[in-house]
């Protein structure tokens, strides 16, 4: 009989704490197809107006698929640092096809106006967002990764400092940088560098 | 850029903003030492700093919802067509869209060819929406609607398919206003809403007698004309009652498509059942309601699971009522819409329109008006002042409902008619041994029937003279029973023992803790003597008296129940019987009344694990909610709120789509959230909540039950961070008393003591505060374990109240002595656990002593955890741990 998906997810989460880097290979599948059929349930059960968090679906996988028995609290960042990749993938794809379709190939890719908005607007556009920040993985992964955790993933600063192991001040004051690379990086610059 | 360019870049912003503003350009200028990129790309992120406030702090919302809805989709993803309107539909030319809706768009259009011009509505239905059966119930709605000619009914004028083959409707043109604005911006008075009504119920009616339901009756869909008349638009979901039209009917129905709008649809509508007429009278029911007293009779704006239980379940609010509570408008401005004081409002739909709505309101289809026709005419007798048709429910209904409202009534209930049921049993099985006496256990029975016929009566009456609780005439009833039950069972024990732990059991609901325990020790004795001590009955019996004594805050009592009847399960039924999931869970809450936490972890995760083995999945079910609450309460204690919150949640959901709406659980779940929004400084969102947790535990268990006083004590502490010393006093002043009559006060009324006694030091009455104080060490004192550490929680907290209020009048030496008291009981309990509230007294009590560098670490850690307590971050405002300017930061 295999074994279920919380057993999996539990056993593969105290891999990974015992070094097993592979397992989180293992781990992103299941997780995405929790929050998958998490989605499917939020949708069928609010029709109309419910303010989708991804907060609430993050932490409702984790209950879901996690025994609480079995596991150590700090396994829970591993879990957190999963879902919000997870949480980016869906999003930005779904952006992207989005977009795709919306275009018909013709539009330009985007202008340095739009771009302009979107630096301005409180929800960029997710594919623009989605390049800046491989930017800036580029340069500085754990201010992405904070920006991952963050914005795709909805979790807290707290959280967010459990997940990458500082303090929570750390964290508040580098997501603000992170914030400002990339804002920097989404507004229109007469003379920008590459 | 390199990661070592954007090193420096951040290294410069970061040693910019530590100077002041204008000293800013100078630092830059030498630190740049000529490079002028580095110089451009510092300046630029510094800009964007100032910019940044808002800048991705909302999760990614948006495309969620649109990325779910894909992913939901089945097979995946779906390519969206466009969709343009048309210019033609068949020989119409379209004009403008005119709204749209589930089943496609509507267009006004105009027919070029006509003689004579003519403005028509036409319904088109979407692209993707043609499957077979919606396609079938837009050609039924033609049939339906050509043969309907009704003065105040839309006419159907034409139909047809367009060229890519969608079926469309063509309607007569209504240019109106929805019919609650025409009254709200006539100012009709509440006559002239009633002969407008009564016009719409004309017309359902004239419909209904055709076989055919609206089944979507809204203000949206019954304009009214400049003229003054009612129309009645889209019969888009109507279906023909027609039994030849009824196979259909199903079908379309599984379709799962059904457009409705919940606020209007009936409960027999929601829950998906068969739809009638009555569902329509329903729905006028609603639109009167609306019309009357400018709301509906349930809010429907969230589309929460609870406001689609109160449809289902709960009886409307009558409109008289409806109109003095309304919130969301003030209530004078819906009264003078209707050329009416609020008062004079109030009394013109008391009584007869408050029956008339209601009658229409019923849950039960078969309990309404039987037409739409009954349902005017009974507005009509109202207006010429006749006695109506509808009444208020009778007592026997309303008596039954009681029954299914209050569970303790039932539980009280439940025993007599298990005693009733007990005694015509034994005399059955007596009587089976000789044959004559047969006749009296017929008798028997027929006089256990006769027992809860009148329990049934009795428990209206309690209703109707507003007694609840721990009314007198429950309590005699009970007391009645343990007598009985001694004298009657005498000669079968067993059976003794089982009914007075279930009579027991009520006594406990009740608050009736000594009562309760002498019933249930009796019965333990007895089943000891009878079976000897390892045997599952005594372990049920010690289950109880376990969580009874929890109750009682005789702890370590209870604990020592609850371990026995643990080993006892485990040698007799193994050790995964579901039976332990129970017991551990009243182990927990024992711990965790105790404060202590890492034991109450255990339990709880043990609880959890057995009540979901194999053989537990229906005891999980029923205390699944209870167990997100508890494990809620464990997370608050380190910080980890929104985890509470959300468990919290769904505890509350899960409740209250299982009928749990009223029960301890939701108290303890809604005591939670109010938890939760006081630890995370929203105090109003807390407070309202407490109160509605209060008046639930009220409503549920009486106003003089001793459980009370723990929504009294949460509210009083909200009121305390609020400031609002004065509200805080008087629900300490409750709590207090409400604990006092519990006959052997602990460490419980300590508590409550000891929150009291803050108020008092924060309003400076400081002899009053001082009594308290010592009043709950001495409370403490004689009644504790040493194993009880929030019992050493409260020593800690009232000897820091104590030592506050000797420092503030100078007596430095002796403040000292107390705040030394606080600190070593308090540090044997922040060295062993991670809860913050131990944390926080003893931070406060070293800041106090000025131990300043001591203290620190653990100020720290609260600060990162967010700890709002408004004390405590004044104290860390005047040691500078905090600055005044600090927005108290949230994510």
């Amino acid at each position: 009989m295999p074994s279920t998906p919380t057993a999996e997810v539990t056993r593969l989460l105290n891999a990974w704490s015992n070094g097993d880097r592979g397992s989180a290979e293992q781990l992103a599948p299941l997780i995405y197809d929790e929050l998958h059929h998490l989605a499917g349930l939020y949708l069928a059960r609010e029709r109309k107006e419910h303010t989708l968090q991804p907060t609430a679906l993050v932490h409702e996988a984790y209950l879901r698929l996690v025994d609480l028995r079995e596991i150590e609290w700090r396994d829970r960042a591993h879990f957190f640092a999963i879902a919000a990749q997870a949480m980016r993938r869906i999003l930005v794809d779904h952006a992207r096809k989005h977009r795709a379709s919306k275009r018909g190939g013709s539009e330009p890719r985007i202008s340095l106006d739009q771009a302009g908005d979107l630096a301005t607007t409180r929800q960029p556009d997710l594919v623009v967002l989605d390049d800046a920040l491989q930017g800036l993985t580029a340069i500085d992964p754990q201010k992405a990764s904070i920006v991952e955790l963050r914005f795709f993933g909805g979790l807290s600063n707290e959280e967010v400092a459990e997940v990458l192991g500082v303090s929570r001040a750390t964290v508040v004051r580098r997501w603000r940088m992170a914030k400002a690379w990339l804002h920097h990086e989404l507004s229109p610059d007469e003379d920008d560098d590459s | 850029m390199t990661p070592e360019r954007w090193q420096q870049v951040e290294g410069l912003v970061e040693a910019a903003l530590e100077r002041e503003p204008t000293a800013r350009t100078c630092f830059l200028d030498s630190a740049c030492d000529g490079d002028a990129d580095l110089r451009h790309e510092v300046a630029a992120i510094l800009e964007s700093l100032d910019q940044v406030d808002d800048f991705l702090e909302t999760p990614a919302v948006a495309g969620l919802r649109a990325a779910v809805a894909e992913l939901a989709a089945p097979g995946g993803s779906r390519q969206e067509t466009p969709q343009h309107d048309p210019s033609w539909i068949g020989p119409y030319r379209i004009l403008r869209e005119l709204g749209h809706g589930g089943m496609g768009k509507v267009y006004l259009a105009e027919r070029a060819d006509d003689e004579y011009q003519r403005r028509v509505a036409i319904k088109l239905i979407r692209p993707g929406m043609d499957s077979g059966s919606v396609a079938r119930r837009f050609r039924g709605e033609r049939q339906i609607l050509a043969n309907l000619d009704h003065p105040n009914i839309a006419r159907l004028l034409d139909g047809g398919t367009t060229e890519d083959g969608r079926p469309y409707l063509v309607m007569e043109h209504v240019a109106g206003t929805p019919v609650d604005e025409y009254c709200d911006q006539h100012c009709l008075k509440i006559p002239q809403r009633i002969e407008l009504f009564r016009k719409i119920c004309d017309a359902v009616s004239y419909a209904h007698r055709n076989l055919v339901v609206h089944r979507d009756l809204k203000p949206s869909n019954i304009l009214v004309t400049v003229d003054g008349e009612p129309k009645l638009l889209d019969f888009g979901i109507a279906k023909l009652l027609d039994p030849e039209a009824f196979a259909m009917t199903l079908e379309v129905t599984r379709t799962g498509q059904e457009p409705m709008t919940p606020p209007y649809a009936s409960p027999e509508q929601i829950r998906g059942e068969v739809i009638t007429t009555a569902s329509d009278v329903y729905s006028l029911g609603v639109l009167l309601y609306k019309l009357l007293t400018g709301r509906v009779p349930f809010r429907l704006d969230r589309l929460q699971p609870q406001e689609i239980e109160d449809i289902l379940s709960r009886e409307a609010p009558a409109p008289s009522s409806a109109v003095m509570e309304s919130l969301e408008a003030p209530e004078g401005s819906i009264a003078y819409l209707r050329g009416l004081r609020p008062e004079q409002l109030r009394r013109s739909l008391a009584g007869d329109l408050d029956n008339i709505v209601l009658m229409a309101l019923r849950k039960e289809p078969a309990r309404r008006y039987s037409s739409a026709e009954q349902f005017a005419e009974d507005l009509r007798r109202h207006l010429e002042g006749m006695p109506v048709r509808a009444r208020q429910p009778s007592l026997r209904y309303r008596a039954e409902k009681f029954l299914r409202r209050h569970r303790l009534g039932v539980a009280a209930a439940a025993v007599f008619l298990a005693l009733a049921m007990t005694f015509a049993g034994i005399i059955v099985l007596q009587s089976s041994q000789v044959e004559k006496q047969r006749d009296d256990a017929t008798a028997e029975r027929d006089k256990a029937r006769t027992v809860s016929a009148a329990l049934i009566d009795l428990f209206g009456v309690f209703e109707t003279s507003g007694d609840t609780g721990t009314s007198s005439v429950t309590r005699r009833l009970l007391d009645e029973a343990v007598s009985r039950i001694n004298l009657r069972l005498n000669n079968q024990p067993e059976v003794q023992a089982a009914t007075k732990t279930a009579v027991g059991r009520v006594y406990h609901q009740l608050g009736l803790y000594d009562e309760a325990t002498e019933t249930i020790e009796q019965a333990l004795e007895t089943q000891v003597d009878l079976f000897g001590p390892n045997h599952l009955e005594v372990a049920n019996t010690l289950t109880e008296l376990g969580s009874l004594y929890s109750a009682k805050s005789e702890h370590s009592k209870a604990e020592s129940h609850l371990l026995e009847a643990i080993r006892i399960i485990e040698k007799l039924a193994g050790g995964d019987s579901p039976k332990l999931s129970i017991n551990y869970y009243h182990l927990a809450i024992n711990y965790r009344d105790e404060g202590r936490y890492d034991k109450m972890r255990s339990a709880i995760e043990t609880s959890i694990a057995l009540a979901r083995s194999p053989q537990g999945t229906r005891a999980f079910e029923s205390i699944s909610s209870a167990h997100m609450i508890e494990l809620a309460y464990d997370y608050g204690l380190v910080g980890r709120h929104e985890e509470a919150k959300l468990l919290l949640l769904r505890a509350k959901e899960e409740m209250e789509s299982s009928g749990f709406q009223n029960s301890a659980e939701m108290e303890l779940a809604l005591d939670g959230l109010a938890k939760y929004y006081f630890d995370t400084g929203q105090h109003d969102r807390a407070a309202e909540i407490g109160q509605k947790a209060t008046a639930l535990a009220q409503a549920r268990l009486g106003e003089s039950h001793p459980d009370v006083a723990w929504t009294f004590n949460s509210l009083g502490l909200i009121y305390y961070e609020m400031g609002e010393y004065e509200q805080a006093e008087s629900a300490f002043d409750r709590a207090i008393h409400l604990r006092e009559a519990v006959s052997l006060p602990r460490h419980d009324l300590a508590y409550i003591l000891v929150n009291a006694a803050h108020v008092y030091r924060r309003q400076r009455r400081a002899e009053k505060a001082l009594a308290a104080y010592r009043r709950s060490i001495a409370l403490l004192q004689e009644s504790s374990s040493p194993d009880n550490l929030i019992a050493a929680q409260l020593l800690a907290d009232a000897n820091l109240g104590i030592g506050i209020i000797h420092l503030v009048e100078g007596q430095d030496e002796l403040s000292k002595t107390f705040l030394r008291s606080s600190v070593s009981a308090i540090s044997p309990l922040t060295a062993s656990s991670d809860s913050l509230r131990f944390l926080q007294t003893h931070a406060m009590a070293l800041l106090y002593l000025d131990e300043i560098e001591t203290a620190r670490p653990m100020v720290e850690r609260l600060l990162d955890a967010n700890w709002k307590r408004s004390e405590f971050l004044e104290l860390c405002r005047q040691h500078g741990f905090v600055s005044d300017s600090d927005p108290a930061e949230s994510p």
